[in-house]
């Protein structure tokens, strides 16, 4: 796909999300907010799980009508517990997550990131209730730096994913050293 | 968690690493899972069906049972994504070896349940295939290769449900049995989590050779997670690696 099609799908569905809440807005339902940007400092464990993250802070009888990716300074009401971000300028860099928006046929969530003051991705998680579809939506990749992805623990991992290696590379793998450090 | 059960087999080396441990009549059970499909499809040696229909000295309907299944299975994904997966070198030479590894650890997987192990991990050549827990009830974690440093961890992914097979393809690979698709070079390492390891490692592989258009058409195909990796700054992530 190229890069232009890739950016209309991508408002195409911005669009979709747009429909989405406005329907949900005029139930009353809606509470969208944006979290605290999350740094490279942050703990991964802090952020292990965004699906379970995001439907244990979605409240559903919080009522405001922010309007979460546009509004730096906007979205001032919270719900269960996510505060909106504070910066007033261009953003600061980090991944920014809004809170779960519930409406008729399940929940939103949306994903920022933000990349020297830019935004270089967004990704919508859309929780259909019982539709195995949407987890294949909700599991999209999308663009995103280097920087915003969790880091390795490396205490706990119990093998290595990699371009296979060959026979004699092993010796020098990560993976040996792994095997080695079991036996 | 006792020693791992580690062993040369397709030109790497594959790790069993169990909660429980393995009885050796277990252990070479999933020898022979690797043994078997390397006997029928490796194009190192001569002797084997591969090498032969390769040089052409047998026609298809000629190959046994075992050898169309596979190379079924191969023909089918390259239809589903779209020939960004292909068992068709472009030489001409068929070789199946981009998803053979793929289904001896899905062999071996079988074999061990049926033996009864619930918890294991099993690597092949940085392809892994897990089920269940480790001893100490904590879940698998793979860690995922730096394909910008690959004496450092860039990240882990937690297996569970939906998600027991992870796969990584990487322009370092063996061999650079990933033919790329036209000239589409934007990933230099992709990894797949998927349900099942062929799917994984298949989906990997055209992702790699395929780019951001392979990469939107594996995500239509099944359901799975996602880290492909640029040369530079840039990688294209499933929501669980990102922080959120």
């Amino acid at each position: 796909m190229s890069s232009r099609a890739r950016a209309a799908a991508a408002l195409a569905s911005l669009g979709i999300l747009g429909l989405g809440w406005g329907t949900a807005t005029a139930q009353g339902q809606v509470a969208l907010a944006l979290n605290p940007p999350t740094t490279d400092t942050t703990t991964p464990s802090d952020t292990a799980s965004s699906d379970t993250t995001a439907s244990d802070t979605a409240s559903s009888d919080t009522a405001s009508s922010g309007s979460a990716a546009t509004s730096g300074s906007g979205a001032s009401s919270s719900s269960g517990g996510t505060t909106s971000s504070s910066s007033t300028g261009s953003w600061a860099d980090g991944t920014y997550t809004g809170s779960t928006a519930r409406h008729r046929y399940g929940s939103v969530t949306v994903t920022v990131i933000v990349a020297n003051g830019t935004i270089t991705g967004v990704s919508e998680s859309v929780v259909s209730d019982g539709d195995r579809k949407s987890n294949q939506i909700n599991a999209r990749a999308v663009p995103a730096m280097r920087s915003a992805v969790l880091k390795a623990q490396g205490d706990d991992v119990a093998t290595i994913s990699g371009a296979t290696y060959t026979t004699e590379a092993y010796l020098t793998s990560l993976q040996s050293a792994l095997d080695q450090a079991a036996a | 968690m006792g020693a791992p059960f580690v062993f040369a087999a397709m030109g790497t080396v594959i790790s069993l690493h169990s909660a429980r441990p393995v009885p050796r009549a277990t252990q070479d059970a999933v020898l022979t899972a690797f043994a078997t499909l390397e006997d029928r499809f490796s194009l190192w040696r001569p002797d084997t069906e591969a090498a032969r229909f390769a040089r052409g000295e047998l026609a298809l309907p000629e190959t046994t049972e075992a050898f169309r299944q596979v190379y079924d299975e191969a023909v089918t994904w390259r239809l589903a994504t779209g020939g960004a997966f292909t068992p068709h070198r472009p030489d001409g030479v068929v070789d199946l070896s981009g998803i053979v590894k793929a289904i001896a650890l899905r062999d071996a997987g079988a074999v061990l349940r049926a033996e009864g192990l619930t918890d294991w991990c099993l690597n092949a050549g940085g392809d892994v295939v897990a089920s269940g827990h480790r001893a100490s009830g904590e879940p698998w974690v793979v860690g995922i290769v730096d394909p910008l440093d690959r004496s450092q961890l860039f990240t882990e992914f937690q297996m569970g449900p939906e998600r027991w097979a992870v796969a990584t393809s990487g322009t370092a690979e063996r061999g650079e049995h990933v033919w790329r698709l036209g000239a589409d070079d934007t990933f230099v390492q992709v990894t797949v989590c998927a349900r099942d390891i062929v799917t994984a490692d298949v989906l990997a592989t055209a992702i790699l050779a395929g780019g951001p258009e392979a990469l939107a058409r594996a995500q239509e195909l099944d359901d799975i997670d996602v880290l492909a990796c640029s040369a530079g700054e840039r990688v294209w992530a499933s929501a669980v690696f990102l922080a959120a």
